[in-house]
C-alpha cells in the first residue's frame, strides 16, 4: 500500500537527526494498518524526539509504561510504541526479560521496580499457568495447580502495587488449540472450558480485590481476530507465545487503557445527523422519510443511537451539529417516535447552516471543556477534512460505507474509555446542559479562505438536455430546503421551459478533490427583455456554504449582461423550511411582496457579482440526443 | 539480483537497521543479528513472499543469497 509506505519512508528519514521536523507525521500514523508497518515505526520513532513530528503547540503525554511477561515479548515493545504515539502518549517503555514477571513483580529492588512505572502491562500465556503434564482424565490437579499458580501472581501483584503508584494491567488469557484438543471426549473437553473459564474469571476478579490492578477482556477481543494467536515454531524456538497479530491486538488495546490513565479519554461526543444519527436527509426527505428504527437500514441507526445513549449514561456528553434547520430538528427529536435519543440526552443541539469548526469550537467553548476531549462524528468527508485541519486536537470519525459498521467505528477503544464509572456520571449531561441552554449559537455562514481553496472546487454549468433533465426535475421535487419555490416546477414546465427561447434551465455539477458530487442544483430562469429574472433556483444541501450559489449567480449574471439586460431578479416565495435559500439573494434589493412571493432585484449595470476565488466555473455545451 | 533477492535484501536492511546488505552478507557477521532479530525476518519474509518456511531450515541459512534461494523454492513449491 503506498500510503503506508509513503509513512514508513517519512519514518526513516526522521532517524537522521539532521531531517527536518516532519509535525504531520504523528497524525498520519493513522493510516498505518498492518502490524508489520506499526512495528517498524514504532522502532524507528523510539529513538527520535516526539516535538519532531509534532504539530507546533501540541504535545503528546509522557508515560512510563512497563511490560512483564511470562514468555518472550520483547517484539511488541514497537507495536506498544506506534500505538502509544497514536493514542496520544511518548512512551518510555521498559521490558523486562524473558519470564521474569514474577521475580520483577516480587523483588523490591528489581530493575521494574526502580523504572517506576506508571503502567505494568503483566503478559501472560497459557503455559506460564497450566502444568506441562496435565492430565486430561483429572481435571481438578489441573484446577488445583492452576489455582496455585495464580495465587503467586495476584501475590506479586498486590504487593507491587502496595509498594508503587502506578497500575498493573493483567489480561484474561487464551487458551491453545492444541492444549485444548488433548482432550478427546466432547464431556472432557466442556469440563476443561469450565476450568479454563475459571482461570480467566479468577484474573477478572482481581480488580474487586486490589483497587490498583486492572483486567483487559483479551480472550474475549480474540474471538474477532483473524489470525493465529500463536506461531508454535516461534514459541517452540524462542518462547513467543504470540504472533505478531495478537502482540497488535493487545498493544491497542493496552494503549487504549494508557490513553484513559493519562487522562486523556474524550468527554464530548459531537455527532452529526443526517446520515449519521439516522439515513437520509431530513430537510429533503421530511420526518416521516428519514430511515431510524425497524428493519435494515434503520436498525444500523438505532445500534449508533444506542451506543451513543450507552456513552451518555456513563458520563460522556452528546451534542449534534447539524446542517438543518433548528426548528426541524428539534422538532424530530421531540417528536419522531423511532428515536432512541431525545433533546435531554444532548448538552447542545446545533442546527445552522455556519461552519462546523465554528460551531463545535463555541460549543466546547460554552461547556468549558478541552477541545482534544472531542470526538467529532460525521459522514461527510468534507466536513470531516475542514474539522481536521481547523482543530487538529479534535478526534475525528468518518462513517463511511455500510451503517452497520457506524457504531463499531464509534465505539473503538481510543475514543471513549474511563477507569471507573459512578452514579454522578449518570447525571453529568444534566449539569451541563444548564451552561448550553443559555447560549446562542450563530457560527458565520460561508466557509471562506484557505480551506476552501484547498479544496479544488470546480462548478460546471450547463443548460438542460435529455440527459440532464430528468436529475433535474427529481432535484426540483426533493429539494425542500434551498430553493426559491417548492416544487413549483415539474417534469412538463422544466420541459417547457428547457425548450422556450425565452427561457433558460440551467443545471449544475460540482467536483471536488474529494471527488465529483455529480448534478447538485439547478435554475429555472426567464430571459425575455432587459429584466432576467431566476423563477427558481434549487441546490442540494450536500453542497451547502461552500459559493456554489454565487458561482452559478456570477455566471448567470454574466449571460444576462451579455444578452443586454440590466437587471437580474429572483422570486423568492420564502417559507419555514426555504431558509436557506436567503443566502442567494444576500447582494440583491428586497422589493413588493405579492401573495408571499418576494421579488428580489439586482442592478446590473452597478456591478456583477463575481466567482468566488475558490471556485473554478466551467461551461459544458449540452448534448443533443 | 533477482525480484526475490531484491525484496529479502530490502526486509534484512529494514529489520537490521543497516544499509548496504547485499546477496553475500553472512548473518552472524551482521551488528544487531539476534534470535529475535531472525524471527522477526522470518516473519516478515512469510508475509511478503505468503510462503511457510521450516525454521531448521530457515535457522541453517547463513548469508542472504542463500535465504533468497530458500524462498524462491518455496515459492516454487506452492
Amino acid at each position: 500500500m503506498t500510503t503506508e509506505n509513503d509513512v514508513l519512508a517519512r519514518v526513516r528519514a526522521l532517524r537522521d537527526p539532521a531531517a527536518p521536523a516532519d509535525p504531520d507525521l504523528l497524525a498520519d500514523l493513522a493510516t498505518l494498518s498492518t502490524p508489520k508497518a506499526l512495528r517498524e515505526a514504532g522502532r524507528g520513532l523510539a529513538a527520535v524526539a516526539p516535538v519532531r513530528f509534532t504539530p507546533d503547540g501540541r504535545t503528546v503525554r509522557p508515560l512510563r509504561v512497563a511490560v512483564a511477561a511470562t514468555f518472550t515479548a520483547e517484539n511488541i515493545a514497537p507495536i506498544l510504541h506506534a500505538e502509544l504515539l497514536r493514542a496520544g502518549i511518548a512512551p518510555q517503555l521498559h521490558v523486562c526479560g524473558f519470564d521474569q514477571l514474577l521475580v520483577e513483580l516480587s523483588d523490591p529492588g528489581s530493575d521494574l521496580a526502580a523504572f517506576a512505572p506508571d503502567v505494568t502491562l503483566c503478559l501472560l500465556h497459557d503455559g506460564a499457568l497450566l502444568p506441562r503434564d496435565w492430565d486430561p482424565t483429572d481435571l481438578t490437579t489441573l484446577t488445583d495447580a492452576t489455582g496455585h499458580r495464580l495465587d503467586m501472581i495476584e501475590h506479586a501483584v498486590a504487593g507491587f502495587t502496595q509498594r508503587t503508584t502506578g497500575t498493573v494491567v493483567l489480561h484474561t488469557v487464551p487458551l491453545a488449540r492444541n492444549q485444548q484438543r488433548r482432550v478427546i471426549s466432547y464431556g472432557g473437553r466442556a469440563a476443561l472450558g469450565r476450568a479454563w473459564r475459571a482461570v480467566n474469571q479468577h484474573l477478572l476478579d482481581l480488580p474487586t480485590r486490589h483497587p490498583a490492578v486492572h483486567v483487559l477482556d483479551f480472550e474475549a477481543l480474540l474471538a474477532d481476530h483473524p489470525g493465529p494467536v500463536r506461531d508454535d515454531r516461534l514459541y517452540r524456538f524462542a518462547s513467543m507465545a504470540w504472533t505478531i497479530g495478537a502482540e497488535a491486538a493487545y498493544a491497542r488495546e493496552a494503549a487504549a487503557f494508557c490513553r484513559v490513565t493519562a487522562g486523556l479519554s474524550a468527554k464530548l461526543a459531537i455527532v452529526d445527523l443526517d446520515n449519521t444519527l439516522w439515513g437520509g436527509v431530513l430537510g429533503d426527505d421530511g420526518p416521516e422519510g428519514i430511515q431510524v428504527g425497524g428493519a435494515y437500514p434503520g436498525n444500523c441507526y438505532t445500534d449508533l443511537q444506542q451506543s451513543l445513549q450507552a456513552l451518555r449514561r456513563q458520563g460522556v456528553l452528546l451534542a449534534v451539529c447539524s446542517k438543518n434547520e433548528q426548528a426541524n430538528v428539534d422538532a424530530v427529536l421531540a417528536a419522531h417516535p423511532e428515536l432512541t435519543l431525545r433533546p435531554d440526552d444532548f448538552v447542545a443541539t446545533v442546527a445552522n447552516w455556519g461552519r462546523k469548526d465554528h460551531n463545535i469550537r463555541q460549543i466546547v467553548q460554552t461547556l468549558n471543556i478541552g477541545l482534544d476531549s472531542v470526538v467529532f462524528v460525521d459522514d461527510s468527508s468534507f466536513e470531516c477534512e475542514l474539522v481536521a485541519r481547523e482543530i487538529p486536537e479534535v478526534r475525528v470519525v468518518r462513517l463511511s460505507g455500510d451503517p452497520a459498521g457506524h457504531a463499531a467505528a464509534v465505539l473503538e477503544p481510543q475514543f471513549f474509555g474511563a477507569l471507573a464509572t459512578t452514579a454522578t456520571d449518570r447525571e453529568r449531561t444534566g449539569m451541563y446542559r444548564a451552561r448550553a441552554d443559555r447560549e446562542q449559537f450563530a457560527a458565520s455562514f460561508v466557509s471562506t479562505g484557505d480551506y476552501l481553496a484547498g479544496l479544488g472546487l470546480t462548478v460546471t454549468v450547463t443548460p438542460a438536455d435529455e440527459y440532464t433533465l430528468p436529475r433535474i426535475v427529481q432535484l426540483a421535487a426533493r429539494t425542500n430546503q434551498f430553493n426559491l419555490h417548492p416544487r413549483a416546477h415539474g417534469e412538463p414546465r422544466t420541459r417547457e421551459m428547457a425548450a422556450s427561447a425565452d427561457h433558460l434551465v440551467l443545471g449544475f455539477e460540482v467536483a471536488d478533490r474529494f471527488g465529483r458530487e455529480g448534478l447538485v442544483g439547478a435554475a429555472w430562469v426567464a430571459t425575455a427583455g432587459d429584466r432576467w429574472t431566476i423563477e427558481n433556483f434549487v441546490l442540494s444541501c450536500r453542497v451547502f456554504s461552500r459559493g456554489v450559489e454565487q458561482a452559478v449567480l456570477a455566471h448567470l449574471a454574466a449571460l444576462a449582461r451579455g444578452a443586454a439586460a440590466d437587471t437580474l431578479a429572483a422570486d423568492y416565495r420564502r417559507g419555514d423550511r426555504n431558509k436557506a435559500a436567503a443566502s442567494l439573494v444576500e447582494t440583491f434589493t428586497e422589493g413588493a411582496d405579492t401573495d408571499g412571493v418576494t421579488a428580489y432585484t439586482l442592478d446590473l449595470s452597478a456591478a456583477v457579482p463575481a466567482v468566488p476565488a475558490w471556485i473554478t466555473l466551467e461551461w459544458k455545451e449540452p448534448a443533443h440526443v | 539480483m533477482s525480484d526475490v533477492t531484491g525484496t529479502v535484501v530490502e526486509l534484512v536492511e529494514r529489520v537490521t537497521e543497516l544499509p548496504g546488505i547485499s546477496p553475500a552478507s553472512s548473518f552472524h557477521s551482521l551488528a544487531n543479528w539476534t534470535s529475535l532479530a531472525a524471527l522477526r525476518l522470518l516473519t516478515d519474509i512469510e508475509d511478503e513472499f505468503g510462503v511457510q518456511l521450516d525454521l531448521r531450515t530457515y535457522l541453517a541459512v547463513g548469508d542472504v543469497g542463500q535465504l533468497s534461494d530458500l524462498v524462491s523454492t518455496a515459492l516454487g513449491d506452492r
